[in-house]
């Protein structure tokens, strides 16, 4: 196969994102058209990619990362359908976060381009939303950021005088700020909580998967440090996150409607992903966060948008039972792996993710039975009733078919 | 001879950072500078191509970042550069003395760099001015290019490619919102 064709499908996954923010930043008008040429191109490369593909020794991606992609483009889809606010970002704001969530997948394996990314991240994003979380949120990625790379560059130099225990202390704790766990991750709560519907959805739906994705992808290099116990490193993030779970579900049940219920849950159904990371369920991971890219964007429309009465129900029925992991939603046959898969790494994390998973169904349930009407409320246009039609559909596919799922969408 | 120059572009490099943090109408020239001359000492230690692409991105992001509204000094912002400067020196040296435990000749190349780098992320984390804190945030993706550099010799192409995020943090701080100052 000649050289271009097989860099063409490259080309496209990388350009099409950067040309898309280009276009945007220069011509917000015509963000609609531009948004869904560049998702039909994105799509066209990713079905001509195979998993596990590279170009060169830079940019690659495997199964798991594909996945992520493919979020990220759901991602940005249903971001861009969204009504979007007064405060919320620009839409050259939403796809240049999701080129960077496209560029973390890719170059995941590359501690430069990923510390790079994240800093333009933090840069970025934290600036569309409530001024003091985002704030804290843009130290929390940054130094996050930058304690990675302290950890990526003392690995790569394999410097003696550095113990192994200070790299994996520089690892894990780089990752926890990164991803926004416990004990940092209330201010990218709150600022979820602020931040328009959006670019809310961009940053848990593009970003947090692609965050994943580099926390999977480095989770290896945790396993080759030569510690007393081995798999220390991987379960200190699962308890963190488990933690994070606990803690954002207890934040939940002071939600006053949709927006802040999905709010917590993109943190909570990252949390959940990352445990399965830590545990190394990386189908339980993949679940969690089909979820998160289905059930919570679908709670951002319910606030904002005033659905036909059918339609509403339906939604409403969806999101409750994504959010609540009740059978059949996909949320449950992830639960339900991440729980399996938690056992082996002990007492402590099975507790805390029944305890955490618990409180979440009564979160949900609260704010259900509080019979929150939508505030603000615009009447739904065609595509956002398209929207609010196709996700629950799509979270009782997947849940009924996980093994599908996990097989076309993430190549496993 | 070249470990001298070498030495003293890397002192330099953190008077620069100094200055751009502590002295307030610097600040437009300064961090560029300290760019410049982490870029300079890649391009004498390590590779002239990545210290080239380097220089290039620093030097594309300070034309591009726009010009600079005019902002009052106040007693607040100088404690905080104050408060990060402190913070990023000591930090720079248990970083050095403790976790890497470098012996002297190492130190004194080290120490410098490491300090840039540690006052930079200060600023990030205790500026509340949204334009400082995206210049030590160029900074420091200056600095992770050259520590990049010369932990991964052969990798010229990545240290290129990461210089191209610098005219994009550029870009993306004049065409999106400047991120308001926090109050308090």
């Amino acid at each position: 196969m000649p050289a271009l064709l097989v860099a063409l499908p490259w080309g496209l996954l990388v350009g099409l994102p950067a040309l898309a923010t280009l276009a945007c930043f220069a011509r917000p008008a015509l963000a609609a058209v531009v948004t869904a040429a560049a998702v039909a191109g994105i799509a066209v490369a990713l079905v001509m990619l195979p998993a596990g593909g590279s170009l060169g020794a830079t940019v690659a991606f495997g199964s798991f990362g594909r996945g992520a992609l493919w979020l990220a483009l759901a991602g940005i889809t249903v971001a861009m359908a969204l009504p979007a606010g007064p405060d919320d970002a620009p839409p050259g704001v939403l796809w240049l976060t999701t080129l960077a969530a496209v560029g973390l997948v890719l170059l995941s394996r590359t501690p430069l381009l990923v510390t790079a990314t994240l800093l333009l991240v933090a840069l970025v994003v934290p600036a569309y939303g409530p001024a003091g979380p985002g704030s804290a949120w843009r130290r929390t990625l940054a130094a996050g950021a930058v304690v990675l790379f302290f950890g990526f560059v003392a690995e790569r130099l394999a410097v003696p005088q550095v113990t192994d225990l200070s790299l994996a202390g520089a690892l894990v704790g780089g990752f926890l700020l990164v991803l926004g766990m416990t004990p940092f991750g209330l201010a990218q709560v709150r600022w979820l909580r602020g931040a328009g519907h959006r670019v809310a959805v961009v940053a848990g739906c593009c970003l947090g998967p692609a965050l994943v994705v580099v926390a999977s992808d480095w989770s290896g290099a945790l396993g080759s440090l030569h510690l007393l116990r081995p798999n220390r490193p991987a379960t200190t993030i699962a308890v963190f996150a488990a933690l994070t779970l606990v803690g954002v579900a207890l934040h939940a049940l002071t939600a006053r409607g949709w927006r802040d219920l999905a709010a917590d849950g993109i943190v909570a159904d990252l949390a959940l992903a990352v445990l399965a990371v830590g545990v190394g369920s990386l189908d339980g991971a993949a679940l969690a966060l089909v979820a998160l890219v289905v059930v919570r964007p679908l709670m951002l429309l319910l606030d904002r948008a005033a659905l036909p009465a059918g339609l509403g129900r339906l939604a409403t029925l969806a999101a409750l039972a994504g959010a609540a992991g009740m059978p059949p939603a996909v949320s449950f046959a992830a639960r339900l792996l991440v729980l399996g898969a938690a056992l082996g790494a002990g007492d402590a994390v099975v507790a805390l993710l029944v305890v955490g998973l618990v409180v979440e169904v009564v979160a949900t349930g609260r704010v259900v039975l509080r019979r929150v009407a939508a505030r603000d409320a615009v009447v739904a246009r065609p595509g956002q009733i398209l929207v609010a039609g196709v996700l629950p559909v799509l979270g009782l596919v997947a849940g009924l078919f996980p093994g599908g799922v996990l097989e076309r969408v993430w190549g496993g | 001879m070249v470990e001298t120059i070498e030495l003293g572009i890397l002192w330099a490099l953190l008077a620069a950072t100094l200055l751009a943090v502590l002295v307030r109408p610097a600040r437009r020239v300064a961090w560029p500078a300290a760019g410049l001359l982490a870029a300079a000492w890649v391009g004498i230690h390590v590779d002239a191509i990545a210290g080239g692409a380097a220089a290039a991105g620093v030097l594309a992001a300070a034309v591009l970042e726009g010009r600079p509204g005019k902002a009052e000094p106040d007693f607040d912002t100088l404690v905080r550069a104050i408060a990060a400067v402190g913070a990023g020196l000591v930090a720079a040296a248990f970083l050095v003395v403790r976790i890497v435990h470098a012996e002297v000749a190492l130190a004194e190349m080290a120490y410098p760099a490491v300090a840039s780098a540690t006052v930079a992320l200060a600023v990030v984390v205790l500026d509340s001015d949204g334009r400082e804190q995206a210049r030590a945030t160029r900074l420091l993706t200056a600095l992770g290019i050259a520590a990049w550099a010369w932990a991964a010799p052969g990798e010229v192409g990545t240290a290129a490619v990461a210089a191209l995020a610098l005219p994009a943090m550029a870009l993306a701080g004049r065409w999106a919102r400047v991120p308001p100052p926090t109050p308090g």
